[in-house]
């Protein structure tokens, strides 16, 4: 019974020696390292002889990366959990603006695209200590804790891989396409560069006619919220606009398996005795920039099929709910 | 707890009965169709549905507020009581001489009679060679994994073959912030090392765990590893961190996977 044991003088021992080393991984953390317990095992992966590996590929997934002429090593993993800062509400206090405001929230925007490049980060120190050469299949998830309000988590996950007699690069190219995907465009003669990505959030203030248009004096008549309208176009924009930059950074020819998630949350409030309803844009881009692999372009063959696929059953759902 | 293949401890008389039947070569299995008919052209026989199940009672640990640590009594719960049930899954599944298990799950059900009580419950269908091959895993128990019957058969063809479901667990206390703390990061933008630390060591120990199991199974990797993360209603600090996969080796079979054609498929 634990519970009303003593500790012995071996237990404090190994207490003390896991607080010590949880100060160094901390310290690490704020580095934007790794922790320690991450390293080590990593490290030693990256020095075996075996060919022992880890990979949440499934077995399509392997089979295809395999005849890429690439060898799974270990599943990497990057996350970090992110305090999101304090701004005040964009437009001015007291009175209208009869334009209506449309502002990104830099603080709030600054903060998930921080927490995003620090678990990517973290994902390719990772994928660096077991001297890969790619990461395949990473997938981004977004936590959320109640023990942590006012934070975000990322968590990037992937598989990194070894391609067979190339020359080792400097830094491994992440992508968050599925292995079959991978072995499509490789056959396609593209290669992935990296994992470019953006969020925005912006504050739309409405002006004097959207918010008569939309309050309390609506007429019957149809029409279109602009200032609104307006602020989900700026919000994507700036998210769509600086992911292409970035990929435009490290000389791609595209971006393909764009994500878009967006969300609109209305909030109100009232400064200066006013009151309106203002709309918070939050957008996430992600995708994976592609190079092409050879000059001469190849086309893919492909061939149309139907499929005798008819599967009645669920997927299997282990330890509970997916 | 011990292998015992000629062990039925648990199997309640109804149990048995099931055992006996399926002996006689009537099968039952959750395969789908397809599954079904990939199975068989791997040149496997589906032998029946077999079950494993454990009402575990877990343990109390006390956490202190401010320190991030692994709460091992539970994580030892966690892992004993999931490999409690795997275990009489695997002992029925050689009762039907079976030589592995395919589409195994892991499910966890708690009910409003025990708190503090858990059922763990493995379920998967025993397969058996049709000329004979061994394929056991190398402990001698017969090999599991979560692979559906699709993935199963690439697998095989890809020249490898799965020897075991390898799991790790590992729960984990995540420490409350102290007010200091709370205050200096009011209104900032930063990331918070302690709490990322704290999930980060969780995952990784889970994770080595999974990884340590495979090596003992001489496995020559893992494939489709899950990452999950729960709370167990042991309250919100309280994280369960769950890594399983597919341990996998070469197969003396030579790989007969056929060389992959793209296609457009006319399926909506």
């Amino acid at each position: 019974m634990p519970f009303f044991r003593r500790g012995s003088d071996d237990e404090r021992e190994a207490r003390a020696r896991a607080q010590t080393e949880q100060a160094a991984s901390l310290e690490a953390l704020t580095r934007g390292g790794l922790p320690l317990r991450a390293q080590q095992r990593l490290g030693e992966i990256g020095k075996a002889t075996s060919s022992f590996f880890t990979s949440d590929l499934s077995v399509d997934e392997f089979a295809l990366v395999h005849a890429l002429g690439l060898r799974p090593i270990s599943q990497v993993m990057g996350s970090s959990i992110y305090h999101v800062g304090w701004q005040q509400r964009p437009g001015s206090f007291g009175g209208w603006q009869p334009g209506g405001v449309s502002q990104e929230l830099t603080v709030v925007s600054e903060a998930w695209n921080t927490a995003r490049l620090r678990a990517f980060a973290r994902l390719e120190q990772e994928a660096k200590l077991v001297g890969a050469d790619a990461v395949v299949g990473v997938h981004l998830t977004k936590g959320q804790h109640d023990w942590a309000a006012g934070a975000i988590e990322y968590v990037a996950v992937g598989t990194a891989v070894r391609a067979e007699g190339a020359e080792p690069v400097e830094r491994p190219a992440l992508t968050d396409l599925s292995g079959q995907d991978t072995w499509k465009l490789w056959q396609a003669g593209y290669r992935p560069l990296g994992v470019v990505g953006a969020s925005t959030v912006h504050y739309v203030v409405p002006g004097w006619s959207t918010q008569q248009a939309s309050g309390y004096w609506s007429s019957w008549a149809n029409q279109e919220l602009r200032d609104f309208t307006r602020g989900v176009y700026d919000a994507r924009e700036t998210a769509l606009g600086r992911m292409t930059a970035e990929a435009r950074a490290i000389g791609a020819a595209g971006v393909v398996g764009v994500s878009i998630e967006h969300s609109a949350e209305e909030r109100e409030s009232g400064a200066g005795g006013s009151r309106s309803n203002d709309l918070v844009v939050t957008f996430h881009v992600i995708g994976t920039a592609i190079g092409e692999r050879r000059a001469e372009g190849r086309t893919l063959d492909v061939s149309p099929r139907i499929e005798l696929r008819k599967d009645s059953l669920s997927p299997h759902v282990l330890g509970g709910s997916r | 707890m011990s292998y015992d293949p000629t062990s039925t401890e648990g199997v309640p008389e109804h149990g048995r009965e099931r055992l006996a039947q399926m002996k006689a070569g009537f099968f039952t299995s959750d395969l789908s169709v397809n599954e079904f008919l990939l199975v068989k052209q791997a040149g496997f026989d589906p032998l029946g549905l077999v079950i494993g199940s454990s009402i575990y009672h877990i343990g109390y640990q006390q956490s202190s507020w401010k320190q991030s640590m692994e709460m091992d009594v539970l994580s030892q719960a966690m892992y004993e009581a999931r490999e409690l049930a795997m275990t009489r899954m695997e002992e029925e599944a050689d009762q039907l001489g079976a030589d592995g298990i395919v589409g195994v799950r892991l499910d966890i059900g708690r009910y409003e009679w025990g708190q503090h009580l858990a059922e763990f419950i493995a379920i998967g269908t025993a397969v058996k060679h049709h000329d004979g091959e061994m394929h056991r895993a190398p402990n001698g128990r017969p090999f599991t994994s979560d692979l559906s019957g699709q993935d199963f058969w690439t697998l095989l063809a890809s020249g490898h073959r799965p020897v075991g479901l390898v799991m790790g667990s590992c729960v984990y206390h995540v420490a409350h912030q102290g007010m200091l703390a709370t205050m200096k990061q009011a209104g900032q933008n930063v990331e918070m090392p302690n709490f990322t630390q704290a999930l980060y060591d969780a995952r990784e120990l889970a994770m080595e765990r999974m990884q340590k199991e495979g090596e003992e199974l001489q496995a020559e990797g893992i494939v489709g590893v899950q990452l999950q993360e729960r709370s167990h209603g042991w309250g919100s600090h309280v994280i369960e961190f769950f890594a399983v996969g597919t341990a996998i080796v070469p197969s003396e079979a030579a790989r007969s996977l056929p060389e992959p054609i793209p296609t457009i498929s006319l399926n909506d």
